[in-house]
């Protein structure tokens, strides 16, 4: 069983993404937050296995997320994809800079999420 | 993002092709990567003709993976390529995070290549490698930006991973209200986890009311499991004094970290004589322009120009950049800290001993008949309970246990180097790098390793043509050998080099005083002086008998491990150097023996067997007591005398405990044996500590303690003694 954490403020967005990632198999548990708070809380509880997370949202931001995670030894092998409309080259930059281990761009195609996704999740099983 | 492409492609030969020329360019890279690591490491320039190889290398690549289409690998390529290039030219200094990346981007490529060997020629998709690239496009940029840039951001004195984490949206917040002449201060403040919420809700209002909130930055508290730190980086118009007195937040700290222009002079280490010049041209413009902060910092001098604030900002700047650096490695292992295994290590070794303790309750209860049944009970929950204690004890030893592997590549490096500097030429050949040892081990065996092989580099083999003319190949061969041996591991390191001549050896240990003249010693004990202490400078022996360079050195610390080592050595055809150490030094089997009232702990890992003997068959012979076991003379010590006891009486029966390490045999004779049992040495303080023969204390399962004997150390001692007598 792998645990995927889905960070979203939009609920479209959110049910998007967790079709997309059901498809990766049965052995697959998603959990979503609507705002980068509720991320922090629930990092703490439970082990996830992948972290799915937008930029912009109304608390704090995505690239904060991500640098509370990677600066933090305990959640930093999570590896984590930004999926994020901002199409801005900085901010991707940024990202990858704090250690995101991909970047998708919003539209994104279902077929490429499942592929970064299952690639990150194999190597956290191997790990 | 990443580049579209056909999921599959005709498998052929060609890619086999592809995938061996890879490989073995890569191979080539490790090993330059390696040696350009030392220099970064040695804050040495550089060696152009390195990096240049490197370059070349990188160009191999790119050009054979555009050539089968391969998008992915071919930028990645492509992109070392770039830093090497800047490397090469002096763009990119050896200290850029960018060189950095290269030994990451070698295992990418690595395991890409891997994974079209594995599949014939599937395309590996490439979504590690284009974020790999990201990664290198931007660490090539930042530092050759930085300096020069005119950006008010980089003179703020705050966690550059706050500023990281800011969007580029927040990034024109904080400039556009550095250009306006605010003051930018950071509000920190420490929460439950659980509960930060509110908390946090009312700190960012507060500050809301006095300015603008431009980022807040979630960090571990000082417990991070139950604490979580927030960095609100805000923007306000008043100055320091008023901001007190308005944020009156009792749990939050405040700090100016950057009021525009001026407060950037603070915060700026020593650079180049240019870009200091050019920022000092900036900051005079920036003067010009902008009268009304300038006006407002001049004012606030006393309280803000405190540039002892700035400093620790600054080095915290060079501290969280790396460890940002070393966060970026993308692995899913998880890092444990050694003493933490330590300390689970001591658990299991408590619970062992704790275990030990039921089963003599539980053999108490079974032999009383009115408590029999509850015994038989308690015994087979004991079983139970033993079964799963076993069970953690090898998987919490498993977790210890790592492969020689790392230390031969260590190995393998120095033998570069050293080949390069001597310029001999000599091969170096590794056997048995998978063979584990306790982690601890494994890192204390460097320096003796390393030790052993440049002495055979430096000193063993000869210049190319003094082998010829002794009927070698001109290319000498230093061969590493590990092996698992039961309870021991066992390393060899044998040269083929001019070997060690014993006269040579001996007339020094003479001279030093070490043998006396007359006395008769075996080749081998002969040999085995080179392991004193008096005889290990280098031109006392080297140029003659190429050997004795700090040997004593490597002897104390195989024996600190609880180890040996050996010599053998045939002069014109080279010497060989085994080490023999145990596999852990964790949990051990022991062999309880009593002499006198008191009990010792024997390592069962030494223990060949044990024998009673009646008085009558010990023999003497030259003062000393032998055995003779199965025709073969086996020297023995009284463990009573060794510690000074009481000894048995002269015709009771004894115990021969033989011990075995390495090659060398000893009998200790003892009273009596006590059983065997699990335990955990711990180390002992006082002075005890110090006494030869004992290496630590354990408990016992009736929670006594017993001192654990040294056997390599009770050995050593009886072949030397064997030596002097």
């Amino acid at each position: 069983m792998q645990r995927i954490l889905i960070v979203e403020d939009s609920a479209t967005m959110r049910s998007l993404l967790a079709s997309a990632l059901t498809d990766l198999g049965t052995s697959i548990e998603i959990t979503e937050a609507a705002s980068g708070f509720e991320a922090l809380r629930l990092l703490p509880r439970e082990l996830f296995d992948l972290i799915l997370t937008d930029i912009n949202m109304p608390d704090i931001n995505g690239l904060e997320l991500l640098s509370f995670v990677k600066g933090n030894v305990a959640y930093r092998d999570i590896p984590l994809i930004i999926v994020s409309t901002e199409g801005s080259e900085r901010d991707r930059e940024k990202g990858l800079g704090l250690g995101a281990d991909a970047y998708l761009v919003k539209p994104f195609e279902p077929d490429d999420l499942r592929r970064v996704a299952s690639e990150l999740l194999a190597k956290r099983r191997e790990g | 993002m990443a580049a579209r492409r056909p999921k599959n492609r005709p498998r052929s030969k060609a890619y086999r092709e592809f995938v061996s020329e890879a490989e073995e360019i890569l191979e080539r890279m490790r090993g330059d990567l390696a040696d350009l690591a030392d220099q970064r490491a040695a804050k040495h320039e550089a060696d152009p003709d390195l990096v240049n190889r490197l370059f070349r290398s990188a160009h191999s690549l790119k050009g054979l993976a555009g050539m089968f289409g391969l998008d992915g690998m071919s930028q990645l390529a492509h992109h070392l390529e770039d830093v090497l290039d800047g490397l090469r030219l002096g763009r990119v200094p050896l200290n850029s995070p960018a060189v950095g990346l290269l030994d990451e981007a070698v295992t990418v490529f690595s395991t890409l290549t891997q994974e079209m060997s594995e599949t014939s020629g599937t395309v590996p998709s490439d979504g590690v490698a284009a974020a790999l690239v990201a990664r290198i496009e931007l660490a090539v940029r930042s530092p050759a930006d930085a300096p020069v840039t005119s950006d008010p951001i980089g003179r703020l004195s705050v966690d550059p991973a706050l500023l990281r984490a800011l969007t580029e949206y927040e990034e024109h917040r904080l400039r556009e209200n550095l250009r306006r002449g605010r003051r930018i201060v950071l509000v920190e403040a420490t929460f439950e986890i659980l509960s930060f919420e509110e908390g946090l809700a009312e700190l960012t209002k507060s500050v809301r009311e006095v300015g603008e909130v431009l980022s807040t930055l979630p960090a571990p508290g000082d417990t991070p499991e139950s604490q979580i730190r927030f960095s609100l980086l805000a923007a306000t118009d008043l100055d320091e004094a008023a901001l007190e007195s308005t944020l009156d937040l009792p749990n939050a700290r405040v700090r100016t970290v950057g009021a525009p222009v001026a407060r950037a002079e603070d915060t700026r280490g020593p650079e180049t004589t240019r870009a200091s010049a050019a920022r000092d041209n900036q900051a005079e413009s920036g003067s010009a322009e902008r009268p009304g902060p300038t006006d407002r910092h001049t004012s606030d001098r006393p309280s803000d120009g405190e540039p002892t604030d700035g400093m620790p900002g600054h080095s915290e700047h060079a501290g969280g950049a790396s460890e940002l650096e070393s966060l970026k490695s993308i692995s899913d292992t998880v890092r444990v800290d050694i003493k933490k295994l330590d300390e689970l290590m001591n658990l299991v070794g408590e619970l062992v001993i704790q275990r030990s303790a039921i089963a003599a309750i539980a053999a108490r209860l079974c032999a009383d008949p009115v408590t029999s049944r509850i015994g038989a009970e308690l015994s087979k929950l004991h079983k139970g309970l033993d079964r799963k204690l076993q069970e953690l004890q090898s998987g919490v030893l498993e977790v210890r246990m790592v492969p020689l592997r790392q230390v031969f590549e260590k190995l393998s490096r120095v033998a570069r180097r050293l080949r390069r500097d001597l310029a001999k030429e000599v091969r170096l050949e590794i056997k048995g790098a998978d063979t584990e040892l306790d982690k601890l081990l494994v890192e204390e065996l460097v320096d003796p390793l390393v030790h052993l092989v440049r002495n055979a580099f430096d000193h063993a083999i000869e210049a190319p043509v003094e082998r010829e003319r002794a009927g070698k190949s001109a290319e000498g061969t230093i061969r590493i050998e590990a092996s698992q041996r039961g309870n021991h591991v066992v390393i060899e390191v044998a040269d083929d080099g001019r070997g060690i001549d014993p006269a040579v050896v001996r007339a020094r240990a003479e001279a030093c005083g070490l043998v006396s003249a007359g006395e008769v010693l075996s080749h081998r004990e002969t040999l085995e002086l080179i392991f004193s202490p008096g005889l290990s400078t280098r031109e006392q022996v080297t140029e003659t008998s190429g050997r004795g360079v700090g040997m004593d050195v490597v002897r104390a610390n195989l024996t600190a491990l609880g180890g040996l080592v050996d010599v053998d050595s045939t002069i014109g055809r080279g010497t060989r150097i085994t080490l023999t150490l145990p596999i852990t030094l964790a949990i051990i089997q022991a062999l309880i023996v009593g002499v006198g009232g008191q009990r010792f702990a024997i390592p069962l890992t030494s223990v060949l067997e044990t024998l009673l003997v009646e008085p009558a068959s010990i023999q003497r012979s030259e003062g000393r007591e032998m055995l003779n076991l199965r025709g073969h003379p086996l020297a023995l010590r009284r463990l009573a005398r060794e510690f000074g006891l009481p000894e048995a009486g002269s015709d009771a029966k004894l115990y021969v405990v033989v011990l075995g390490f390495g090659d060398s045999r000893l009998g200790l004779l003892v009273d009596r044996l006590d059983g065997q049992q699990d335990t955990v040495i711990k180390p002992i303080q006082g002075p005890i500590q110090n006494v030869r023969g004992v290496t630590g204390a354990t408990e016992l399962g009736d929670q006594s303690a017993v001192l654990v004997l040294d056997v390599s150390a009770l050995v050593d001692d009886a072949v030397r003694r064997r030596e002097a007598a």
